[in-house]
């Protein structure tokens, strides 16, 4: 008998099982086991801060916005070791987040509008206490508005951080004419060199295209599946022109630059990466019905277990040397006072080209979503991937 | 039992592997089980979990190809599997034999999130197979393969290859080659006896490949969401929203269940129609 064969089969099985969780698939097993709380619990505040200096801080935020020139110059200021871990996506954030209620991390950057609504549902952040954040490395206006934005029960929990837009990316050879409305990505004229994201970005620019309000839909459960089931029939009707869903800011780019994809949406600093690289071949464009926004924020876990680390990286995070790391690295723009003007000049321009102040008042932001909303648009996309088409 | 309970050291690796079992394995799936059966507010008892599957054309829509393309990859990763475990076993010499095995483990020594990407540059538009195909003059545009069903299968052969191929590899061990040779001799021809011969004697071997191979595609997530395209969706896919986007450990509890139970039913009838025992087969 072969024995050893089977053993060898059952590393393999193993090793890939591994393997694939650590590549981001999902099983249902690994899938938060607590049940969240109905009503929030107020986070524990007793909590006593551990030693000032050293320790660690334990980040949950996405790819680039800690990189790895500013942590290792963190950890020589302070003595702080700082752990990263990466999510993709907002409701990945909350989940495991939730799953624990917030133990296992410090410092987190879910998007401004998760911030509140998660707070309600699951009670996964603490209120903030600005009397340790430094104030003045903060752009005004930012500083105002997402403190108001985040606030749940008459407490911010949330700080401005890295903001961006999400509107088309053309191939200025292929499609010099696209990206005057979101229907261009439902124009027969570039069938197959189309691609979108079927996730909720892509719902809102539709649904604006097509003439909808949904940030004011939202507030009615009725109203706003009204308006995704409109949005719905037009994405199933556009499926033969979409030559594929993309995912990742990876793929997006293969596509592009291959020419497999002429017309696309794109967050704003894929777009003006490309446009840096490759000069004159592709293009930013803020369609009519104007961009979609978002916020990402800083927020302190209810479970966090070093406190003073999390606002330390806090202020050094937004000084503007240190801010302007991040938009060299990532294309994002920031909160912080000042960081653009050391950020590259190059990249200043294009920003300034494709994102002029007119097109800024354009600016759709995200709006918090009620859960009902959230299975709304999460029916609507399993519609429309099911939907088969050539 | 007796024995057992002289030798120490088989106790202590008896307790690892219930702990192991009962750890990793049966509480996660009692809690799922549990999840399954209450209601996400309030938390009392309910089936409608169960029965908001049983109510959407689409979920079911979704399950059925789910079960179908994993069974119809299934019966092609066999048909591929089993001449190269015959070759292996039977015709193959010592050294050949262990540079063919290599060559079908080598692959799996990157994770399966690298064999798609890889895929996907070999598949594109822009790709290697359309490059190679202009090359020799076969066609003069680019051609995407990418983003089809037949990708998928692709895809989802590559990965379970080896799970085919070992278990076959080791039942037609044992299969001594004067059989063969005595079914020529007694006037069979190639088919019959591969027929009367060599596939009954191989057929615990392919079964337990199979239940394998099923298992795994069934509950594949990377490879199908990675190679499929627009029009990919797989049954993972809708438990992951239900856990992810939407925040429901109850319904996604119950379609991890609806999942299991369908694999474990599916491979006790085949079991039953092919007239096979599990515990032989292993």
């Amino acid at each position: 008998m072969k024995r050893h064969l089977w053993i060898i089969l059952i590393l393999v099985l193993a090793l890939s099982t591994a393997l694939a969780a650590c590549g981001g698939s999902a099983k249902p097993t690994q899938a938060p086991t607590q049940q969240p709380a109905a009503t929030s619990a107020p986070p524990a505040a007793t909590k006593a801060p551990p030693a000032a200096s050293g320790g660690v801080l334990r980040i949950l935020t996405w790819e680039g916005y800690a990189p790895e020139e500013l942590v290792n110059k963190f950890t020589k200021e302070t003595g702080i070791k700082v752990e990263i871990t990466y999510i993709g996506d907002n409701n990945e954030l909350i989940a495991k987040m939730a799953a624990t209620k917030g133990v296992g991390f410090d410092l987190v950057s879910p998007t401004l509008n998760y911030v509140a609504t998660a707070q309600e549902q699951f009670g996964i952040y603490q209120p903030l206490d600005l009397s340790k954040v430094d104030k003045d490395l903060f752009i005004p206006a930012y500083w105002e508005s997402i403190l108001k934005n985040s606030e749940y029960q008459g407490k911010p929990y949330a700080l401005p951080f890295v903001w961006g837009t999400t509107a088309m990316v053309i191939n200025t050879e292929k499609a010099p004419d696209a990206g005057k409305s979101y229907l261009d990505l439902c124009d027969p004229k570039y069938k197959g060199r189309v691609s979108y994201r079927a996730k909720y970005d892509t719902l809102y620019m539709f649904a604006y295209a097509l003439g909808y309000d949904p940030a004011k839909a939202v507030k009615s459960e009725d109203e706003y599946r009204k308006v995704m089931n409109a949005v719905r029939d037009k994405l199933i009707e556009c499926k033969p022109i979409v030559r594929t869903y993309w995912d990742s800011r990876q793929q997006l780019e293969d596509l592009l630059k291959n020419e497999e994809v002429w017309v696309a949406t794109s967050w704003d600093a894929i777009a003006w990466t490309l446009m840096k690289e490759n000069p004159g071949k592709f293009k930013y464009v803020v369609p009519k019905e104007g961009a979609v926004g978002w916020f990402d924020t800083f927020a302190i876990s209810a479970g966090a277990e070093n406190v003073d680390a999390a606002y330390k990286w806090i202020n050094f995070v937004m000084k503007p040397e240190n801010a302007a790391v991040i938009i060299n690295k990532t294309g994002y723009q920031t909160a912080s006072q000042g960081a653009v003007e050391l950020a590259s000049p190059e990249m200043a321009k294009i920003v300034a080209e494709t994102l002029p102040p007119e097109k800024m008042k354009t600016i759709k932001w995200y709006f918090p979503l009620p859960p009902y909303a959230q299975d709304i648009q999460a029916d609507v996309l399993e519609q429309v991937k099911a939907a088969q088409s050539k | 039992m007796k024995t057992l309970a002289r030798n120490r050291g088989q106790w202590v690796l008896l307790t690892f592997m219930l702990l192991w079992i009962g750890l990793l394995f049966v509480l996660p799936h009692l809690k799922l089980f549990y999840l399954s059966f209450v209601s996400r507010r309030g938390g009392e008892f309910t089936l409608a979990n169960y029965l908001y599957f049983f109510h959407s054309p689409l979920y079911r829509k979704i399950f059925v190809r789910t079960a179908v393309f994993s069974t119809l990859v299934t019966l092609l990763t066999l048909v591929i599997s089993f001449p190269v475990a015959f070759i292996i076993t039977k015709v193959a010499g010592k050294h050949l034999k262990a540079m063919l095995l290599l060559a079908i483990i080598l692959p799996y020594w990157v994770s399966e999130l690298i064999q798609a990407f890889t895929w996907m540059v070999f598949f594109r538009e822009t790709g290697v197979l359309s490059y190679l195909l202009r090359a020799i003059g076969l066609t003069h545009h680019n051609i995407e393969f990418l983003y089809h069903d037949s990708t998928i299968a692709v895809g989802l052969v590559y990965t379970s290859l080896l799970f085919m191929t070992i278990p076959i590899i080791n039942s037609l061990d044992t299969l001594d080659d004067s059989l063969i040779e005595a079914a020529y001799d007694l006037g069979g021809n190639f088919w019959s006896t591969l027929r009367e011969i060599i596939i009954p004697h191989a057929a615990p071997g392919m079964m337990v490949g199979s239940i394998m191979v099923f298992m795994l595609n069934l509950g594949n997530y990377v490879t199908v969401t990675l190679l499929g395209g627009k029009n990919s969706l797989w049954f993972t896919e809708i438990i992951y929203n239900q856990f992810i986007i939407r925040f429901n450990q109850n319904k996604g509890s119950a379609f991890s269940v609806i999942l299991l139970t369908f694999s474990v039913l599916f491979v006790w009838i085949v079991l039953k129609i092919t007239k096979q025992d599990l515990s032989e087969a292993m």
